[in-house]
């Protein structure tokens, strides 16, 4: 009965147009989307870089990035917060509390999955591509341009698989965002504190949003990638 | 004087897979025009020679050169066509396959358009320019690979297996379309296991054939008389199951 009741209140907080719940809403939209903008800044060419070249310790890269992927969020929070806390090598920067901070804990999560995921669909496409790449001999910078060109429904998906990494960690923000209100409360956090507190409507209101977003998320990667498939 | 036209050679060319001379002092000089046929056993080291000769790996030993009119430092590369068994199809319409293919070589934007334009009609495709080339029946698609070599104007072409898995229509256009041009002077390879083929190329005239065998390649002879009269008990051997 309770949960019933929650449950009415969640509806009612989203379709009022809670501003504090929107506040919430948008901010974590505006972290997350930052910083996998970032991280696809950083990692689609790390990615293209690592799927066309060899270099010495190549392989060990590749491994490195893959195990990336797998970062602890809890600790990349505290590594970003020993690096900018007050006693920090950073700290001169005043970046702990804040959005920014969000931001980059973000990025180093993401990046990883974006890159290998990158690596992974790019390589195959290159496979396929070099004996006309060879033929024609295309320079490196437009070998990786074509890859990333006719790769962009992989390159898509990866994105989309940050995304859903981003919207769903709660962990490092939470350590260097500080989960202060109307400033670095984003869906996650919010969600464990309202939850802890008892104020179960606001988080099923979050819950329920942040569910919903990802659900779009995945499906836009399924519809896509099948898209693609039927395609090829 | 300048030489009349472009001259693929390999000179001891050597490679090696685990300790194995997969091609093994091999010369072969590719400049008459025609087509000249490569046969031999699977194993034998025919599409090694092919990805040596087209540049697509390089040898352990032994050079291959490319020489003759028109061909500056660094730029014989692209004027080798290479047709392969299993064609590089690009995800982009079949138009952007072939120029993809023109862009890299620096071809202006009008000129492109009009060879790509007789390019698909050569190969019966132009009805089908702004499809998905991955949508392209095998068939299709290694005659748009041909397409994208022709509009290339290569000075060789080479040909491995290139319709080995096709259905008689499909081979028997490829192989009109590859021997008309071979009659205007462009000098092809052909990588073959289809005897009855290399029969019907020594039946338009000229063409010569090189055996290969474990690696080492034979001098080569006329398409009639290696049918007639091979040189090597390995050719002899060779050809004796497809006389029974």
């Amino acid at each position: 009965m309770e949960t019933l009741i929650a449950i009415k209140q969640a509806f009612g907080l989203l379709l009022s147009g809670d501003s504090a719940l929107f506040t919430i809403i948008f901010l974590s939209l505006k972290v997350n989307l930052t910083a996998v903008g970032y991280a696809a800044l950083l990692g689609f060419p790390m990615g293209a870089l690592l799927a066309t070249t060899r270099f010495y310790g190549h392989t060990m890269l590749v491994g490195l990035v893959n195990a990336l992927m797998g970062l602890p969020p809890v600790v990349v929070g505290l590594a970003v917060y020993m690096m900018i806390s007050r006693s920090g090598p950073l700290g001169v920067l005043d970046l702990l509390y804040t959005p920014t901070a969000m931001i980059i804990a973000q990025v180093i999560l993401v990046t990883p999955i974006i890159t290998a995921l990158t690596r992974a669909a790019l390589a195959r496409i290159d496979k396929d591509y070099t004996p006309l790449f060879r033929m024609l001999g295309i320079a490196p910078m437009r070998r990786m341009l074509t890859l990333i060109r006719d790769g962009w429904v992989e390159l898509l998906t990866a994105l989309l698989a940050g995304l859903g990494r981003a919207m769903a960690e709660v962990g490092a923000v939470m350590i260097v965002g500080g989960n202060i209100n109307h400033f670095t409360r984003v869906m996650t956090t919010s969600i464990t504190l309202e939850t802890s507190r008892g104020a179960l409507s606001v988080a099923l209101a979050l819950g329920g949003v942040l569910l919903v977003l990802t659900l779009l998320i995945n499906l836009v990667v399924v519809v896509v990638g099948r898209r693609e498939q039927d395609d090829g | 004087m300048a030489e009349a036209r472009l001259i693929l050679e390999g000179r001891g060319l050597c490679l090696h897979r685990q300790s194995r001379a997969i091609v093994d002092r091999v010369d072969i000089r590719i400049d008459a025009g025609g087509i000249s046929g490569l046969v031999g056993a699977n194993g034998a080291g025919k599409t090694s020679l092919v990805s040596l000769l087209a540049g697509l790996i390089a040898p352990d030993s032994g050079v291959r050169r490319i020489t003759g009119a028109g061909c500056v430092e660094g730029a014989g590369e692209a004027r080798i066509g290479l047709m392969m068994q299993k064609p590089v199809i690009m995800r982009r319409s079949v138009y952007g396959n072939c120029d993809y293919v023109l862009k890299a070589l620096g071809v202006e934007k009008a000129v492109r358009r009009a060879r790509i334009a007789d390019g698909l009609a050569l190969v019966r495709l132009d009805q089908r320019a702004r499809d998905d080339a991955r949508l392209l029946s095998a068939g299709e698609q290694q005659r748009l690979a041909l397409a994208q070599m022709l509009i290339a104007e290569p000075a060789v072409l080479l040909c491995d297996e290139a319709t080995s898995s096709l259905d008689p229509p499909s081979r028997r256009l490829i192989e009109k379309i590859v021997a008309d041009k071979a009659a205007t002077g462009l000098p092809v390879l052909w990588v073959t296991h289809n005897l009855a083929q290399l029969k019907r190329f020594g039946g338009r005239g000229g063409g010569r054939v090189f055996f290969m065998h474990q690696g080492r390649l034979a001098p080569p002879q006329d398409i009639e008389a290696f049918f007639t009269a091979p040189a090597s008990k390995e050719a002899r051997a060779f050809l004796a199951y497809e006389r029974i």
